[in-house]
């Protein structure tokens, strides 16, 4: 992966010199080869149709080209990534509201195993506020006061609705712990 | 929650893979949209330059550009000579002024092509308006500062034949004298 990197912004201030850190430059088909998934799978789970998950990529990636400012680091960037594809989504989902949902004939597409069809069927079925606490916990990794940063709630918001998304899910899949 | 579960649900996602068709639409559409948008905000930045310059030009000293020809406007004179304009619905009190041994209020008129007087002459007592090259001199007889009274010209559009075109603006001049004052009103006629 090609990298332009525009490492150390050194000031002086009243003579002593303070490093303000590492700011990297990553042109946005690095960001698209590093997060592109990421993102997809995200929009995916959100919009529930692969066009839709893709077209909400696509306005993240431009959004980033128009985005002047320095990341702090990776994982500034990836947030900002993640919060700017949160919001399209919610945009795109408020003006098509009857978009048409995926089929199983489509999901089953990405999948080999039938468990694996059923785990993400059963997930796509859950209201979105479910849907998206549960992606960003269990696939990216995310605790709870970083998604409530990222979705712009409380925490106790994200805790409330990690644990119902985590009981529909159950009760979908046909309860007991172990499903 | 049991890790089996949440593994199975990590790794259904992360099977959530873009297609290279779709990665290929996702770039391409980043890269025909870059252009545009770098466009868009020069076009921007070029319009509202634009702007700048009519707003100042229509603005500046000296282009009065308001003040069109195509307008009928009326100005009354000052006590220090300059001219007020008359707006339309406003009516104001006007200054006598003395001049050639009589006492005058003094109107200036600009007419539009094509408009003209409906009524040359108009009096109020023994007061009588005279009407010259685009000025109205409205000469002060009545010596008699109780005397009360209307008159009014028609300003109307008139075609080569001198028919009245009902189609076009036109404004009434109403000159009245109301306890020894002397007021003109420019009102649009219904």
């Amino acid at each position: 992966m090609s990298q332009s990197v525009e490492l150390v912004c050194i000031t002086y201030k009243g003579g002593d010199r303070v490093a303000t850190g590492d700011k990297t430059q990553l042109s946005v088909e690095d960001v698209f080869a590093q997060y592109g998934n990421m993102l997809y799978r995200t929009a995916f789970v959100m919009m529930k149709n692969q066009y839709d998950a893709e077209d909400a990529v696509q306005d993240t990636l431009i959004k980033y080209m128009e985005y002047r400012k320095p990341f702090e680091g990776e994982e500034h960037r990836k947030a900002w990534l993640l919060r700017v594809l949160i919001n399209n989504c919610k945009n795109r989902l408020r003006f098509y509201r009857n978009h048409p949902g995926i089929s199983m004939e489509e999901l089953s597409a990405y999948y080999e195993k039938n468990a694996d069809t059923e785990v993400m069927e059963q997930l796509l079925q859950l209201p979105r506020k479910y849907r998206e606490v549960l992606m960003l916990h269990y696939v990216e990794g995310y605790q709870g006061r970083e998604i409530a940063a990222l979705l712009k709630i409380t925490e106790a918001a994200v805790r409330k609705r990690l644990e119902r998304g985590r009981r529909q899910l159950q009760e979908r899949m046909g309860g007991g712990e172990n499903v | 929650m049991s890790e089996q579960w949440e593994g199975r649900l990590r790794e259904a996602a992360q099977k959530l893979t873009l297609s290279e068709e779709g990665r290929e639409r996702i770039l391409d559409g980043c890269n025909s949209r870059q252009k545009p948008v770098f466009m868009t905000r020069h076009r921007i930045k070029l319009a509202a330059a634009l702007c700048l310059i009519v707003v100042l030009t229509l603005f500046s000293p000296g282009m009065n550009l308001w003040d069109n020809k195509d307008s009928i406007l009326v100005y009354a004179s000052t006590e220090d000579g300059e001219w007020n304009r008359l707006e339309i619905g406003e009516k104001q009190r006007l200054v006598r002024i003395y001049e050639a041994g009589t006492e005058q209020c003094v109107l200036l008129l600009q007419l539009p092509g094509g408009y003209r007087f409906e009524s040359e002459g108009a009096r109020i007592g023994e007061d009588h308006m005279r009407i010259t090259k685009g000025r109205i001199y409205w000469i002060h007889h009545d010596e008699d500062e109780k005397v009360d009274g209307k008159a009014s010209l028609r300003l109307v559009f008139t075609d080569a034949d001198g028919n009245r075109v009902d189609t076009m603006d036109a404004l009434e001049l109403l000159f009245s004298r109301e306890e020894g004052e002397c007021y003109a009103e420019l009102r649009r006629i219904q």
